[in-house]
């Protein structure tokens, strides 16, 4: 098992990618950023009816009968899950689309969007994983809120402290267990036809800790792009300089959104997000070198096993 | 694989000096350069400006009260300025590392005077990403005991203060101790990348394994003599430059700025001397692979295998 592939290798093999399909990668980019703009729509409208309800210095907040009546009228609710679905099904479409091309080099659907069997174990998987940690947590971040309970007792003070080690003790090792063990698993479930869960404990299994390093280290690559492209984008786009007074009034707060912020903003927020999207790439990239790799390895034992 | 001497490995850059006096003497010039880069840098960005806030906060008679505004300012547009200059000086510093360890260990100098950026170097930074990463973690993974380890001692103290102190003293040697042997099993990494032309960190820990004493004896025996020079050119600095700090109203900042240039110069002095103490750290470890792995030939750079993609599906 050893030296089928190597975690650099696997974590760099975005770039090869990029360079040998461009305009896919030019149509996930753009994909990946749609998936995300209506949650900044939502957020700027939502957010700014919400400040303007509320007063800057939260003196309206006491009336929440109109407080609700403010949200109901704009529609805040239908509109987030209208907002929330949009992003969640484009965001796995791109997903399987990404998947799709870079293990089988195969585009189905509209530019390679599509729905179907594949689309939809994704997503119950992507809800599992996104749900578990919660399952596990909420119990207990309620019995630390009731130990607390509002009071300057010293289970208030210790109540984080003992939380965060309790998530750094469980979660992070399952974290780490998740990534080696089932990394795979968006892979496996189109090449297996089913969820990929077990296929993809079965194909890390001895290759633990080559997948996690992989998946980390391509992380660690990502975070140093990020912050270059962040800095960056802040020092020549003027951001840095930016002073933020301290505005008592909802028109002197909108005061200072000049048409210029704005548009530097959007531009910086434009290229974080295809950092953000192109780091997405990378993981599936990574996901899919390690699969392909580990599978050729196993071809060509296998045929020399026939031979013998 | 052979043991060395962990007297003879700290000292080693006094016989690479023998054969290759011009390189050494090159790269202290390098680093001095970098360093006066690096200042210049922050200087321009507006990095000291910190003292002056400081100083005038100080001056103004109420030095609790340091002026938040101007603290604000200052940091909002110094970080990511910051950033850049850092990721640039790590990025030199990889250059830097790679010529110094492919002249130690290859004899090789490629590029302008060895300084280049190719395999070697993208390994570099890979490998320093790796040892990063996982000296993160492992930092992380420390405090986590401390902190249940503190809650312990904690919990003893209610019964004997005595036990709960002895404890306590423990976690903080314990603490010490694991993160000085995560960092020495770890201080090959360097070495292994270029000397095996692949990303060496996590073979670092099986070529440190046996040898743990040799390579902390090495940095230990290098660093005392390091600390004894540079207390020599502390005092030398304070005879030179003491009495400016002591006059009355150093604390305002146009004295500041006025011992400013004096500071610059014998930090400047310091750093020709950390170029060559830079060197012979890389030293120790270039010494022990060549003593460890005696007789053995260096690994030419892998052939390039054709990548999976561009072949994909056809």
């Amino acid at each position: 098992m050893a030296g089928e592939f190597k975690p650099t290798e696997a974590a760099t093999s975005v770039f090869t990618f990029i360079k040998a399909y461009p305009a896919f990668v030019a149509r996930f980019v753009l994909f990946s950023i749609a998936a995300t703009l209506p949650w900044i729509i939502y957020f700027v409208f939502v957010s700014g009816k919400i400040i303007e309800h509320v007063g800057l210095d939260g003196r309206n907040w006491e009336d929440i009968e109109a407080f609700r009546a403010m949200l109901s009228q704009i529609n805040a609710l239908p509109l987030l899950i209208a907002t929330a679905i949009f992003w969640f099904a484009l965001s796995i479409a791109t997903q399987a689309m990404a998947i799709r091309k870079t293990v089988l080099n195969q585009e189905t659907g509209i530019l390679g969007l599509a729905w179907g069997g594949f689309e939809t174990r994704l997503s119950i998987i992507c809800i599992i994983f996104s749900f578990a940690p919660l399952l596990i947590f909420w119990p207990l971040f309620k019995t630390f809120a009731i130990m607390a309970d509002g009071t300057a007792r010293i289970e208030a003070l210790v109540a984080p402290l003992v939380l965060f080690c309790i998530a750094f003790l469980f979660f992070i090792p399952f974290f780490i267990y998740a990534i080696g063990r089932w990394g795979l698993y968006g892979i496996c479930a189109l090449q297996e036809n089913n969820f990929g869960i077990k296929a993809a404990g079965k194909v890390s299994k001895g290759r633990f800790w080559v997948l996690f390093g992989a998946f980390a280290l391509t992380y660690l690559i990502w975070m140093v792009i990020s912050g270059i492209f962040q800095n960056l984008g802040r020092v020549l786009l003027g951001l840095h300089d930016v002073v933020i007074t301290d505005p008592t009034e909802f028109a002197e707060f909108m005061a200072l959104f000049t048409p210029e912020l704005i548009s530097k903003f959007s531009v910086y927020m434009l290229v974080l997000m295809i950092i953000g999207a192109l780091m997405h790439l990378a993981y599936i990239c990574t996901g899919a070198f390690a699969y392909l790799k580990i599978k050729q390895a196993e071809a060509a034992n296998h045929a020399l096993e026939e031979t013998k | 694989m052979n043991k060395f001497s962990a007297t003879k490995a700290a000292f080693s850059i006094f016989d690479f000096m023998k054969f290759n006096r011009n390189f050494v003497l090159k790269y202290i010039a390098f680093y001095f350069l970098f360093i006066v880069a690096y200042l210049t840098a922050m200087w321009a960005i507006g990095y000291f400006d910190l003292f002056k806030i400081m100083m005038e906060s100080a001056a103004s008679g109420n030095p609790e009260a340091m002026d938040i505004a101007a603290l604000n300012q200052w940091s909002g547009s110094i970080v990511p300025k910051m950033g850049l200059v850092m990721i640039l000086s790590a990025g030199a510093w990889v250059m830097y590392i790679s010529a110094v360890l492919r002249k130690m260990l290859r004899n090789e100098e490629i590029g302008f005077h060895g300084l280049s950026w190719g395999k070697d170097e993208n390994r570099m930074a890979l490998a320093f990403l790796v040892y990063f990463g996982l000296y993160i973690g492992f930092y992380l993974m420390l405090v986590v005991g401390m902190l249940i380890g503190g809650g312990i001692a904690w919990g003893l103290g209610q019964i004997s203060p005595i036990l709960s102190g002895i404890i306590s003293v423990l976690i903080g040697i314990g603490f010490f101790c694991a993160l000085l042997a995560f960092i020495i099993r770890l201080s090959q990494f360097g070495v292994l990348t270029i000397a095996n032309r692949k990303m060496g960190t996590i073979d670092s820990f099986k070529e440190t394994r046996g040898n743990f004493w040799s390579f902390f004896g090495a940095h230990f025996i290098l660093s005392f003599i390091v600390m004894l020079v540079m207390f020599v050119l502390f005092a030398v600095g304070v005879m030179i430059y003491g009495n400016n700090l002591g006059t009355p109203g150093a604390e305002n900042s146009e004295t500041l700025t006025a011992i400013m240039p004096q500071f610059f110069a014998l930090g400047l002095i310091y750093s020709l001397f950390a170029g060559f103490v830079m060197q012979a750290q890389i030293c120790i470890g270039a010494y022990a692979y060549k003593v460890m792995h005696e007789g053995e030939e260096l690994p030419i750079e892998p052939e390039a295998t054709p990548h999976i993609w561009p072949t994909l599906g056809e």
